[in-house]
């Protein structure tokens, strides 16, 4: 499923919220099926032609055990693509500007509200997209972030563009991020869940 | 009263003439006689102004003088400059000696013959006096702003006005003497040279005005005394104060996209420089869209002008400029023209030997000679994109007339010159006031005494980084600091590195046994080894001379074949070039009683050379050609040498190019930093600021990463960024490390 906001005007941030799931160690050979929770999203109006909008390539993602040790465990996964797309006229885009994606993600909690790890243990590591603003002079990607160093506590760079080129360049541009949640070993076992809110301004 | 010169038509009727009180009454005399000048003695004829002057003095005024080597005043005091001048001889110029001898050589005859020597001794006079009155009108005085005059003079001169002293050249060590006026002064200097002198309205009376001149002897043994006092005009309040722009000169800026302009003007007003599109420049009308470029230095000027320095800068590439200098108020130099080319890519430079302009004797001829180099070179070459002087542009460092020789070829104002400090342009300080040299260090490589001229300096051109030493200096630690800090901060942005300075240190000729000579060919190669300077380009030794590659002092391949095509350089190997006479002005026989272990081509004919450097991306080639015919089986434009330098295939730092500044989002500063891949092959990049780093895995040729890093503060401190890529340069791996800076922000 697909989520859109568009961006009309400067200076407006429009928002999609993403919802990330981490299992607990001790199960996670069952973490396979992905919590298919609802996730609220801001749904403006569909793009039409002249407009700078956001789209996020599913609205969840899932963090699944990697290496962890026997003081801290580790889960990783993939932000989904986030495409931001400009079809303005270029006489509509504003001089001098560039447009950028945030993103800040909430405390997990897990499913009985019981428990809860702190936003700052996940990080993110943003790429950009082969052929969709890679490598291009123009578009910048978001430094890393590591977990708790300081993590993804306040809004992050994903990635930004030179609105003029960007729109003179194609106007398609996406970018993804792996993504760390370091936990202690002591963290209760139990399916948690948190949202990324990705923001465009421009 | 004196009764000067007077407009055309009185002049026929009025003797020239008119200095000295004794023949002031004649003078009276025939005018009256003539009957013109009548009307203007008459009080009545005040309401209109009468004509001012041609001039108050000429060559031919009479002067009394003292020549005998005693003190007029006697008491070492200024008081000759205002007594009587009682017992001592009267004559017009211009006087001098050569060794007794009326003709000193060079054009310059003395009509007057100074006496050479003290009395009983063969140590030369060391300070002659000279006195004159000059008469001006209360009527006239009102008139006028100033009087400026012209003298030529060997070796030092003060001009006294009433007693006032009104302009001294070369004459610093007056102030130190005993005695004032029985003292050695001057720089040296080989031809007597031309000033100009101002004497301010402020410094006059109505009446009789009583002119003095000490005129100073260089040393004991100095062979050659002159003074002529040419003219002495008024400057009327009500002329148009008209600056006359003179020896205006393009020189290389800091980059391919800058211009350093240097010129003078006769007075002291203020000026800039003036440039626009020259399409949009219509019979020399500039456009409001002329950009305006304020003057970056100026002052006086030790031959009584004014210098100002200017640099045009912004300038688009592969674009056809114009340009003045001067202003509105004062007056526009002409309307000069020059071309930037394409700012990336192969170019070439054309290089130049001692032009010493004056050491012939001739100096028309030495004119004649560096613009029938100058021309044909540009001819042959016309894209090429820079006049490269290996110092001693002239002979006599404060000579304005040579100064004027050298920088007669039209091409001086259009193709940028880089002029180099030679041994023949310090003693003075006109080499600095006349060129406007880019990111000069005056610490560096500066003599020490007050009338030293220039430093080091350095500039890149596309993808060369030259770095020019003022090699009269031999405080090898600050050329050796200079070149140092120079190759750390900007090597990385040139493909080559080249050096330049005057005094060869592997040439052929007679000064290649020169004990200075020796001492800089011991301590000079190492560090331009060190640092992978590539060529060094020199000159002083008047023949060329083409170097067998050298390390660290000794050949870098014993096996080097002499003279030949093509040269690789391994690391630290360096090219050593010395280029002939460009104007034919002086030539040195080939040095033969001396192992020249480090000359793998030397040529002496005796005919002018100069070279054509052609720069691209694998080699450097130069190739010197003769300007001059030798015989029918070497004519113009037969080649002397060439020579291909390049580089042997080792791993080489890897292209890549690095920006940082900052940018704020959502209300954080951020350091933004671009690093492009400008080689054949993938690169990994890993960039590391002080607030977090970014990798990136594979960065493919022609490719920018960039990357945001997020400081999460408000503000930030000026910083730097350290970018690391690996990749394969030839066959080898290699890994670079580049900086780059940033500002403050927030």
């Amino acid at each position: 499923m697909k989520k859109s906001v568009v961006l009309r005007g400067s200076v407006i941030a429009f928002s999609a919220a993403l919802l990330v799931s981490a299992g607990s160690a001790a199960m996670a050979e069952e973490e396979k099926d992905a919590h298919g929770i609802g996730v609220e999203v801001e749904i403006a109006p569909l793009a039409g032609p002249g407009a700078l909008a956001m789209t996020v390539d599913g609205d969840s993602t899932t963090l699944v055990e990697g290496e962890s040790t026997d003081l801290e465990r580790v889960f990783s996964g993939t932000l989904p693509k986030v495409t931001v797309t400009d079809t303005r006229a270029p006489e509509d885009v504003p001089e001098d500007s560039f447009w950028y994606v945030v993103g800040t993600a909430s405390n997990f909690h897990d499913e009985q509200k019981k428990s809860t790890i702190d936003a700052s243990s996940l990080g993110w590591t943003p790429r950009l997209v082969e052929g969709e603003g890679e490598g291009t002079p123009f578009v910048e990607v978001g430094g890393d972030v590591s977990p708790s160093e300081p993590g993804l506590v306040d809004q992050e760079l994903l990635y930004l563009a030179e609105s003029g080129e960007a729109n003179a360049g194609g106007g398609v541009f996406s970018a993804s991020a792996d993504l760390d949640l370091v936990v202690p070993a002591a963290v209760p076992a139990g399916t948690y869940s948190s949202t990324i809110t990705l923001s465009l301004f421009e | 009263m004196l009764i000067p010169e007077r407009s055309p038509q009185h002049v026929a009727a009025s003797p020239k003439r008119t200095a000295s009180r004794r023949t002031i009454a004649g003078g009276v005399l025939i005018t009256l006689a003539a009957g013109s000048f009548a009307a203007t003695a008459l009080p009545a004829a005040a309401d209109e102004a009468a004509p001012l002057p041609d001039a108050y003095l000429t060559s031919d005024s009479a002067w009394q003088y003292s020549d005998n080597g005693t003190d007029p005043s006697g008491d070492g005091s200024l008081s000759w400059t205002t007594a009587d001048a009682d017992g001592w001889a009267e004559a017009a110029g211009p006087f001098g000696s050569k060794r007794g001898e009326a003709d000193l050589g060079g054009g310059f005859v003395a009509d007057t013959l100074l006496q050479y020597t003290l009395e009983g001794s063969t140590d030369t006079v060391p300070t002659y006096h000279f006195r004159t009155d000059v008469e001006i009108t209360e009527e006239d005085l009102q008139q006028i702003n100033a009087l400026q005059g012209s003298i030529t003079y060997d070796d030092a001169i003060r001009v006294y006005v009433n007693g006032t002293l009104v302009a001294g050249f070369a004459d610093d060590r007056v102030d130190g003497a005993e005695n004032q006026n029985l003292t050695y002064a001057g720089n040296s200097a080989g031809s007597p040279v031309t000033s100009t002198v101002r004497i301010p309205a402020d410094a006059l009376v109505a009446g009789e005005n009583e002119i003095a001149v000490a005129l100073y002897q260089d040393r004991e043994t100095s062979s050659d005394i002159f003074f002529d006092w040419t003219s002495l005009t008024p400057v009327s309040k009500n002329a148009d104060q008209n600056a006359q722009i003179t020896d205006l000169v393009m020189g290389v800026g800091a980059t391919e996209a800058e211009r350093n302009l240097a010129w003078y003007s006769d007075i002291d007003v203020p000026q800039t420089a003036q440039v626009a599109k020259a399409v949009d420049v219509v019979d020399g009308v500039f456009p409001d869209t002329a950009t305006t470029f304020e003057t970056t230095a100026g002052g006086d000027t030790t031959s009584g002008e004014y210098f100002r320095d200017a640099t045009l800068s912004g300038l688009e590439e592969d674009t056809a400029y114009a340009y003045r200098v001067g202003s509105d108020e004062a007056g526009w130099s002409d309307t000069e023209t020059f071309r930037t080319q394409q700012f990336d890519g192969d170019f070439d430079f054309l290089f130049f030997g001692d032009p010493q302009v004056g050491a012939s004797g001739n100096l028309a001829n030495d004119e004649a000679g560096w613009i029938e180099t100058m021309n044909i070179a540009t001819q042959t070459y016309p894209d090429a994109e820079m006049l490269f002087s290996a110092g001693d542009q002239v002979n006599t460092a404060s000579s304005e007339a040579e100064y004027t020789s050298f920088l007669a070829p039209s091409q001086m104002t259009e193709i940028p010159l880089v002029a180099t400090n030679g041994n023949h342009d310090v003693g003075s300080k006109a080499y600095e006031q006349h060129f406007n040299l880019p990111n000069e260090d005056l610490e560096a490589g500066a003599a020490g005494s007050p009338s030293a001229s220039g430093g080091d300096y350095w500039f890149i051109y596309k993808d060369v980084l030259f770095i020019n030493l003022n090699s009269n200096s031999r405080d090898y630690d600050s050329h050796n600091a200079f070149m140092e800090k120079v190759v750390a901060e900007q090597g990385d942005k040139a493909k080559w590195k080249v050096v330049a300075f005057h005094h060869s240190i592997y040439s052929a000729a007679s000064h290649a046994t020169d004990g200075d000579i020796i001492e800089r060919r011991n301590t000079m190669p190492a560090t331009i080894s060190e640092l992978g300077i590539d060529m060094v380009l020199m000159g002083h030794d008047h023949h060329y001379t083409r170097s067998f590659l050298i390390n660290g002092g000794e050949l870098a391949d014993p096996d080097e074949q002499a003279a030949a095509g093509e040269v690789v350089a391994d690391e630290g190997d360096v090219l050593y070039v010395t280029a002939n006479s460009a104007s034919g002005s002086k030539y040195y026989n080939l040095n033969t009683g001396t192992d020249l272990w480090w000359s793998s081509v030397r040529n002496q004919e005796k005919v002018r050379n100069y070279s054509a450097i052609e720069v691209t991306d694998e080699s450097l080639t130069v190739r010197t050609l003769r300007s001059e015919a030798n015989g029918a089986t070497s004519p113009v434009n037969s080649v002397v040498d060439e020579v291909v330098l390049s580089k042997a295939d080792v791993a080489q730092d890897l292209d890549v190019s690095v920006d940082a500044r900052t940018r704020a989002v959502a209300g954080k500063q951020y350091v933004s930093v671009s690093v492009t891949n400008n080689e054949d092959a993938p690169v990994e990049v890993v960039v590391d600021t002080a607030y977090g780093s970014k990798s990136f895995a594979e960065v493919q040729p022609g490719d920018t990463a960039s990357v945001s890093i997020n400081s999460r503060e408000g503000s930030i401190p000026a910083g730097e960024v350290t970018v690391t890529a690996t990749g394969q340069s030839g066959d080898e791996q290699a890994t670079t490390s580049k900086t780059a800076a940033y500002a403050a922000a927030g």
